[in-house]
């Protein structure tokens, strides 16, 4: 299995919010944002807000999938 | 209830997987933690690093459990990861870093 081969993500991330949304999606379902991109690196899936550090670092609030970097 | 105690302080452990596979793997193990009710509060897919996801937890044996029998997931690496280093990673910035279990 070769580790340089390039799979396409399943998702699109949302310019606005980050949020990872479905690749057929056209409309972010968490902001409403149109501005969806397909190029997008890293991702950050927070399952409780409340407990996670981490979320609370970024001030995330809300449970989702998001993109770490968007362009 | 024991999860309300300010003892339980989640920590940050890394857990190699198949290089190209990590997004699976935290896809996975989002599903579980929701079945299963594992505490597992994050997961984290660096992009500068191949190979790994972090998973946010108060103890190994978690993560241990919630990858148990995922193709794509290779085991829990020993140690927990500072939470600065991990930080970095997030910041969308960030330049190669190297993880230092410890
Ligand atoms: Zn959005």
């Amino acid at each position: 299995m070769s580790a340089r081969r390039v799979r396409v993500p399943p998702f699109k991330a949302c310019r606005k919010c980050k949020s990872l949304v479905p690749r057929e999606a056209s409309r972010c379902p968490v902001c409403g944002s149109t501005d969806l991109s397909e190029d997008w690196e890293g991702a950050l899936v927070v399952i409780d807000p409340e407990k996670s550090v981490i979320a609370k670092k970024l001030e995330i609030t809300k449970p989702g999938r998001y993109a770490i970097k968007v362009r | 209830m024991e999860q309300r105690s300010p003892s339980i302080q989640p920590r940050l452990y890394a857990v190699r997987t198949v290089a190209g596979r990590e997004l699976d793997v935290a896809l996975i193990i989002e599903q579980r933690v929701k079945d299963e009710n594992i505490p597992i509060f994050s997961v984290i897919v660096p992009s500068q690093i191949r190979g790994y996801v972090i998973v946010e937890t108060p103890a190994a044996f978690h993560a241990a459990n919630a990858i148990q029998g995922i193709r794509y997931a290779k085991g829990v690496v020993p140690g927990i990861l500072r939470y600065e280093d991990v930080e970095r990673l997030l910041r969308p910035e960030a330049v190669v870093e190297t993880l230092k279990p410890g």
